[in-house]
This record gives structure tokens, C-alpha cells and sequence, in this order.
């Protein structure tokens, strides 16, 4: 392997290069947000209030708590690469094959729509427990605050709780994005054409396999380290305090910058 | 007519008598403190008030009409009855004026214009008007519970309920809210007050109620309790209060650079 062997899969494959990182970049923020919103209702699920409520209550309530919590369980507690295969054969049984929704059509394909589902629902049940943790989080003074001035149930949520426990989260999602990042590579399974599949397919034409890896490697690492920008940068601004943008700031955690008389700078 | 009137409450915590048998009533325009040692059962009587604990029995009418009776609309007759809390319980999410104006604007349906125009007023009754735009993390303990008090006053309550509002603020933040206090106390504001602070009990209140183990040991004037009065549960408790400190404030012992560096 030598450097010319780098520039000329560049030069002859940077196409699939481009496409696969664009596939990778989809399926993260798809599956980020759309488990982001799967899971806060999985949150909810999973703390049903069952006691002591009404028997026409508990009769839907319990099953679905149950469910909730099961989901939560086996997907948390199974590999995504095998959940992959489970959905791709599952399907298959239930008379659906992905190869023949959008045929023809390259990258974004059939196999793209599947890995979209897979990994949105995957995620869902890591943001269910992060959004639990997150509303678990929420000080009960909040929720009394809100009663005293005769909000409902519902607006407490969307305007009180429900905000402040995707605030107080926002790092741990920011982290299961960079997951995600790296985990659709698993994706490649059901031919999903991401980033370590195009690679893949790139490699064996020529059979470049290290330069080829590297590459891609390079490119995992680019994203995620931008990824890792990007939430700094969103912290910074919820917490009010001025960004600066420096190397340091970025990837690496933040300090309020103390000033020589050793109190912190008041925040404008 | 007595805008509110509490007849033989009672409370338990599972096996726990937190209140026995509370009457008492407080009319339009009148201020009301109850006093007592921690654990006699204040804060939950003015949780039960506002519904935010539900008593075991009794009765509670509020503008004549019993708030625990079956199919009476919580939300609405806590919208009448605003609360200031000791933790204040300010919404971390939203700025100082966003805070004034949500229960307006979602429980009260008002237009968020109008909505504004009546948090400013009220801000500006608390000398908060300069900071309509800070994020409640951003400013001081008292400057926080004065705007409670304007989230509270923003919702046109009957009665606001005040439960120990000054108890965990630092000693030099206490005025500013008492103040505060005062002058809605002035204003005819209708206000129940659970304090530790026996001078806004004895200098501002009109009634002033006793609280001892989950009863109402003594009530009357200022001047009654403070005074007058022979109960031997109270003597002891205002004597007891009188040496704490907190009665009477003393400057904490001043720790100057020279003393400790010692030149």
C-alpha cells in the first residue's frame, strides 16, 4: 500500500465515497430524530401509572406498559446488526422484499427505506430511557409551579417538563447520534449502501482493502468529530454562555472562563 | 361575606395526622399569616387550599362554593387561587417574562399582547421590569421570589397563597421581598401567609393563626397573639423563636483580608 494507491481509489471511486457518506450522514439524523420522537413516547409507555386507577384504565394501560418495557428491553439487549436480518427475513415472510420497493434506483433505494425503519427504531429505545432519565430529572417543584396556576396536565408537559427534560439531555442525544454515526455501518447486512458498504463494493473491484478501510475511516472520524462541533456549539448557546470558537472549545469539554479575581464572568 | 372558609379540615399521610380539625375563614381584602414550628402542619394546609394535596375531609368554600366536592374544575379554582412558593418553583426553561405569561395566556386565554401588558404591570409592581429578559438561573434568590409574586398577581387571584416565601432566601434578600409583601398587603390584596418571619406576623397581618400539631391552637389580632394571649404552646414558641436568630438579625462576623492573613 502506498499513497498513490489512496489518491487513485479517490480519483476513481469518490463518487461512491460521496454517496455512501451522504446515505451515512441520512440515516443518523433520521434515525436520531425520528427515535428521538419514537422514544419520548416509549418514555411515556413505560411510566403508565397502573395502580389504583379505574379498571377501564388499567385495561389498556397495563398491556401497553408491559409492551413498552419489553421493546425497551430486547432491543437495548440485542445487536442492530441482527435486528437487521430479523426485520430483512421478517418481511421476506410477510411477503415483502425490500429489492423490489424502488428497483433500479441506486443508494436510495428499497434497502435504504428498511435501514431508515431499523435504525429509527432502534434508536427509540436508547432515547426512551435517556428521555425517562431526562424527565425523572425534572425538579417536582416544576410540575407544582405549573398546578398553581391551574395548567393542565398536558400543557404542563409540552410547556414545562417535557422541554427542560430534552434540555437537560441534549448531550447524551447528541452522543447517541455520533453512535449512530458509526453503528448504521452495520446496516451494510441488509445492502443498505452507506458508507462501509460503497467502501465495500469499492475495495473489491480493485482489492485496496487497507487504503480503502483508511479512507473511510478518515471520513468516520471527520464526521463525528464535526458532530462533536455542532453539539458543543448547541450547548454553549442553551446555556447562555458566549461561544468562542476555538480548537479546545470544541472538542473538549467547556470551562466557564474564570476571571483573575477568581469569580466567574457574569453572562450579558 | 368571607371569600374563603375552611371547615374542619383533616389530613393524613397514610398513618400519619398531619392536620386534626382546621376552621378557620379569611375575608376579601385581608391578610392572614399562620405561624407555628416546623412540622405543625402550615405548608400542608395551604397545599390542601390549593388543592395540591388532597385532605382527608372536611370542607373547604372558596366564593361559596365547596372546591372538594365532585366535579369541580381544579385547574379553574387553582387559576383563582395563586401560590408562591418556598422554592419558588419558577419555570428554569423560560425568561422572567415568558413566566408571567404562560398561565395567562394557557389557562386564562388571554391574548398574548394583553397578556404582556399585564406581566409588565405586574414586574414593574416588584421592581423587576429592568430584567423582563433574564433567564431565572441568571438572577438572586429574592429577585426570583418577587417574580413569583408577579407570576402570582399576573393571573388575577382572589387569594394568594404564600408559603414561607422568604425561608430560603440569604438574610439580606428577605426585605425585598417582605417589602414586596407589605405593599400588597396595603393594596387590600387578599393573602394567606405562612411565614417564620414574626414581624410581618405582627407588624403587617390582620389575623394571625397558630398552628400546633396539626391544630389551630390560638388565633386573633396581632395583638392578641403577640401580646395578650395566655396559651403556653405559644409563649414557648415565641420565646423560642425570639432567641433564634433569625428573629433577631444579627451581621455575621465580619471576616476581614487583614484578620486571616494576620498582618
Amino acid at each position: 500500500m502506498n499513497t498513490g494507491d489512496i489518491s487513485s481509489l479517490l480519483q476513481n471511486y469518490w463518487r461512491l465515497y460521496l454517496n455512501g457518506t451522504l446515505a451515512t450522514i441520512v440515516l443518523s439524523i433520521v434515525g436520531t430524530l425520528g427515535g428521538l420522537f419514537l422514544g419520548i413516547f416509549l418514555a411515556f409507555g413505560k411510566k403508565l401509572k397502573t395502580k389504583g386507577e379505574p379498571w377501564y384504565q388499567q385495561i389498556w394501560k397495563w398491556p401497553l406498559k408491559v409492551l413498552c418495557q419489553a421493546y425497551s428491553l430486547v432491543v437495548r439487549g440485542t445487536p442492530m446488526m441482527v435486528q437487521a436480518m430479523i426485520f430483512k427475513y421478517g418481511c421476506q415472510g410477510a411477503g415483502l422484499n425490500w429489492n423490489n420497493v424502488l428497483p433500479g434506483v441506486d443508494t436510495w433505494n428499497g434497502w435504504m427505506i428498511a435501514g431508515l425503519i431499523v435504525i429509527t427504531f432502534n434508536t427509540a429505545a436508547y432515547m426512551g430511557e435517556i428521555i425517562q432519565a431526562g424527565l425523572n430529572g425534572v425538579d417536582r417543584g416544576q410540575l407544582e409551579g405549573a398546578k398553581s396556576l391551574g395548567m393542565s396536565d398536558m400543557q404542563t408537559l409540552f410547556h414545562v417538563t417535557l422541554p427542560q427534560a430534552i434540555r437537560n439531555s441534549i448531550p447524551t442525544i447528541g452522543n447517541e447520534w455520533i453512535v449512530n454515526i458509526k453503528d448504521s455501518s452495520v446496516l451494510n447486512v441488509i445492502s443498505v449502501s452507506e458508507l462501509y458498504w460503497q467502501a465495500h463494493s469499492a475495495a473489491s473491484k480493485n482489492y485496496m482493502y487497507m487504503a480503502t478501510y483508511l479512507i473511510i475511516a478518515v471520513i468516520y472520524l471527520t464526521l463525528t468529530l464535526i458532530t462533536t462541533g455542532i453539539l458543543k456549539f448547541v450547548e454553549f448557546k442553551m446555556d447562555g454562555k458566549k461561544a468562542k470558537f476555538s480548537f479546545k472549545n470544541l472538542f473538549f469539554h467547556y470551562h466557564a472562563e474564570e476571571k483573575k479575581d477568581g469569580k466567574k464572568e457574569e453572562v450579558k | 361575606m368571607a371569600i374563603l372558609e375552611v371547615k374542619h379540615l383533616a389530613k393524613n399521610f397514610d398513618d400519619t395526622v398531619v392536620l386534626r380539625d382546621i376552621s378557620f375563614s379569611v375575608e376579601k381584602g385581608e391578610c392572614v399569616t399562620i405561624i407555628g414550628s416546623s412540622g405543625s402542619g402550615k405548608s400542608t394546609l395551604l397545599r390542601c387550599i390549593n388543592l395540591l394535596e388532597t385532605p382527608t375531609s372536611g370542607e373547604i368554600d372558596f366564593n361559596g362554593q365547596n372546591i372538594l366536592s365532585k366535579g369541580i374544575n381544579q385547574n379553574q379554582v387553582r387559576s383563582k387561587l395563586s401560590m408562591v412558593f418556598q422554592s419558588f418553583n419558577l419555570f428554569n426553561n423560560m425568561d422572567v417574562l415568558a413566566n408571567c405569561m404562560i398561565g395567562q395566556v394557557k389557562v386564562l386565554h388571554r391574548k398574548k399582547a394583553e397578556a404582556e401588558k399585564i406581566a409588565l404591570a405586574n414586574l414593574e409592581k416588584v421592581g423587576m421590569s429592568d430584567r423582563i429578559h433574564f433567564k431565572i438561573r441568571d438572577i438572586s434568590g429574592g429577585q426570583k421570589q418577587r417574580v413569583a409574586i408577579a407570576r402570582a398577581l399576573s393571573m388575577n387571584p382572589d387569594i394568594i397563597l404564600f408559603d414561607e416565601p422568604t425561608s430560603a432566601l440569604d438574610p439580606e434578600m428577605v426585605g425585598e421581598v417582605l417589602k414586596v409583601m407589605k405593599e400588597l398587603a396595603e393594596q387590600k390584596t387578599t393573602m394567606v401567609v405562612v411565614t417564620h418571619e414574626m414581624s410581618f406576623a405582627k407588624n403587617v397581618s390582620d389575623e394571625v393563626i397558630f398552628m400546633d400539631k396539626g391544630l389551630i391552637a390560638e388565633k386573633g389580632t396581632p395583638e392578641y397573639i403577640f401580646e395578650q394571649s395566655k396559651n403556653e404552646r405559644l409563649s414557648a414558641f415565641l420565646n423560642r423563636d425570639s432567641r433564634s436568630p433569625a428573629f433577631r438579625p444579627q451581621d455575621p462576623p465580619s471576616l476581614s483580608s487583614s484578620t486571616l492573613i494576620g498582618d
